[in-house]
């Protein structure tokens, strides 16, 4: 029976993997793209600065996923000190991984079909779920392999720690709150890694309780609402590098336009992440387990 | 005991009775047909019976396992309610490929078969989106009927199906009935349901009338 099972997620996996490659591939060029055109953008930065340094692994990653740096917690002082630069690049990278699990996971009537199918709901619903978490893998993946191809053509260290120019080149924060000494890219990367596969689970299981594109929306909402507050829990703010742990002083900081909440550490991200995936995997199984098929009526 | 077993089944959504204390029994190799009006409970019946909608009380049988007890889909079923489910980026074979893949159990010349039954081209690459209401439909029923299911329940089959397709789909029923499927097919067109089936009721405000002989 445990084996039935199991063999039956795997197919509805295999199944949801393969009608999906269309999209799964044009959103991974996507991500990649958006990629190549940050790398190229810091690459620039950096001629401009008139210093011939070949920026790291760990720079490269870290410009891809820069984000915006922290609001000031006064939005008076916004025109002040800070424009609002919205950071398209990092804000089109995360949408694209919402709308590729959006893709993956199938609509109402192709779910029904295929959960008789299988036979099995909780099957179904292991099926799916993977499927999507192994989507947003080969997302990052292509992601990667990006910054790594940009590091070897421009001759750069295959190390993730960072160079001490890159908080200021890419406007990270302001100077208080930055560290200046060499940092690793290392806890970006996998604070981004958990946070999305996370964020994926937590979309299969609101597409599961509502509706593919009202948890599209609901999602990409919370990304772009964590660009203009830094909250752990507003998930976009742990896939920014401008506001890890590693780029921000800890503790909070006392200015003259406000206290400034401290950098997201590494283990802050890892934990909720743990936490919003283990909720998501068993709120959508309970979900799909009592699915009623009429929205209105779920039991 | 009938392979396909319907006991008092009633469902209620937000106080509305739309299924009202329906029995109804299926033996393999016999069609029955439900006829009735736009919202009479014909398609709610046919999601109850095949596990995606779960009845407010009464139970449904499949060969003597229940629904939502012992579980949770018919283990052998083809369906088509409403509008099938077609993904538009891939070809009709594709489409079946997909669908097949969850169980594993048709090889590809049962898809080649299925498709050829329906009218349709196996060899057609074309994508469904360039397909009509009625290929949509032929490809619909294909998907029922690729896996040789022991149930095969058909919602409304003959919607979008030109004249050639109905007698096409009326010759396919009938040697589902001859291979020993337990069919189930709905329609308003009383002149098909009369060629096709063994007996047929009556539904009306979620209300089932059997034959006369075939009350339980």
């Amino acid at each position: 029976m445990m084996v039935g099972g199991v063999h039956a997620a795997l197919r509805v996996l295999k199944r949801t993997l393969r009608a999906s490659r269309f999209e799964r591939r044009a959103c991974c060029a996507l991500g990649a793209l958006i990629a190549l055109g940050e790398c190229v953008g810091l690459w620039l930065k950096l001629l401009v600065s008139e210093a011939a340094r070949a920026p790291k692994l760990g720079d490269l990653v870290c410009a891809v996923l820069a984000g915006m740096p922290q609001p000031p917690p006064n939005p008076d002082v916004l025109t002040v000190i800070q424009q609002l630069k919205i950071p398209f690049g990092w804000l089109a990278l995360m949408l694209v991984a919402v709308y590729l699990v959006s893709a993956v996971y199938p609509d109402s009537q192709e779910l029904q079909g295929v959960m008789v199918a299988s036979g099995s709901r909780r099957a179904c619903w292991e099926g799916i779920f993977l499927s999507a978490l192994i989507s947003v893998l080969a997302y990052w993946a292509s992601v990667a392999a990006v910054c790594l191809a940009a590091t070897l053509a421009l001759g750069g260290e295959l190390t993730f720690e960072t160079s001490t120019w890159l908080p200021s080149l890419c406007d990270f924060t302001h100077e208080t709150l930055t560290h200046g000494a060499v940092r690793s890219g290392l806890p970006v990367c996998i604070s981004t890694l958990t946070a999305s596969c996370a964020l994926a689970l937590a979309q299969c299981a609101l597409s599961a309780a509502l509706d593919r594109n009202i948890a599209f929306a609901l999602l990409a909402a919370s990304i772009c609402a964590s660009l203009f507050a830094m909250s752990p829990l507003l998930m976009g703010n742990l896939m920014m590098a401008s506001r890890s742990a590693e780029f921000v002083v800890q503790g909070p900081v006392q200015t003259e336009f406000g206290t400034y909440a401290p950098g997201m550490q590494l283990w802050v991200s890892a934990a909720l992440s743990g936490i919003v995936s283990l909720a998501a995997v068993i709120a959508g199984g309970m979900i799909v387990s009592t699915r009623d098929v009429l929205r209105k009526d779920r039991i | 005991m009938s392979y396909l077993d319907v006991r008092q089944i009633s469902k209620q959504i937000r106080g509305e009775t739309i299924l009202d204390n329906v029995s109804l029994s299926c033996e393999l190799g016999e069609v029955v047909g439900l006829e009735g009006r736009n919202g009479s409970g014909k398609t709610m019946l046919m999601r109850v019976m095949c596990g995606l909608v779960r009845p407010t009380s009464g139970e449904v049988a499949i060969d003597g396992a229940t629904l939502w007890k012992d579980i949770s889909f018919p283990p052998s079923a083809g369906i088509l309610i409403e509008t099938p489910a077609i993904l538009n980026n891939y070809s009709g074979i594709d489409n079946l490929e997909l669908l097949a893949m969850v169980k594993g159990i048709a090889t590809t010349d049962d898809l080649r078969e299925a498709i050829r039954r329906v009218g349709l081209d196996p060899d057609n690459r074309k994508r469904c989106r360039t397909y009509s209401l009625g290929m949509r439909q032929r490809l619909g029923i294909a998907m029922a009927l690729m896996e040789k299911p022991q149930l095969l329940i058909l919602d409304e089959p003959t919607g979008g199906l030109d004249d050639s397709g109905v007698v096409e789909l009326i010759d396919i029923i009938a040697q589902e009935r001859q291979r020993g499927a337990c069919v189930v097919v709905s329609s308003h067109d009383k002149d098909f349901l009369d060629s096709v089936c063994t007996w047929s009721c009556h539904m009306d405000a979620g209300r089932l009338t059997p034959p006369a002989g075939k009350d339980r």
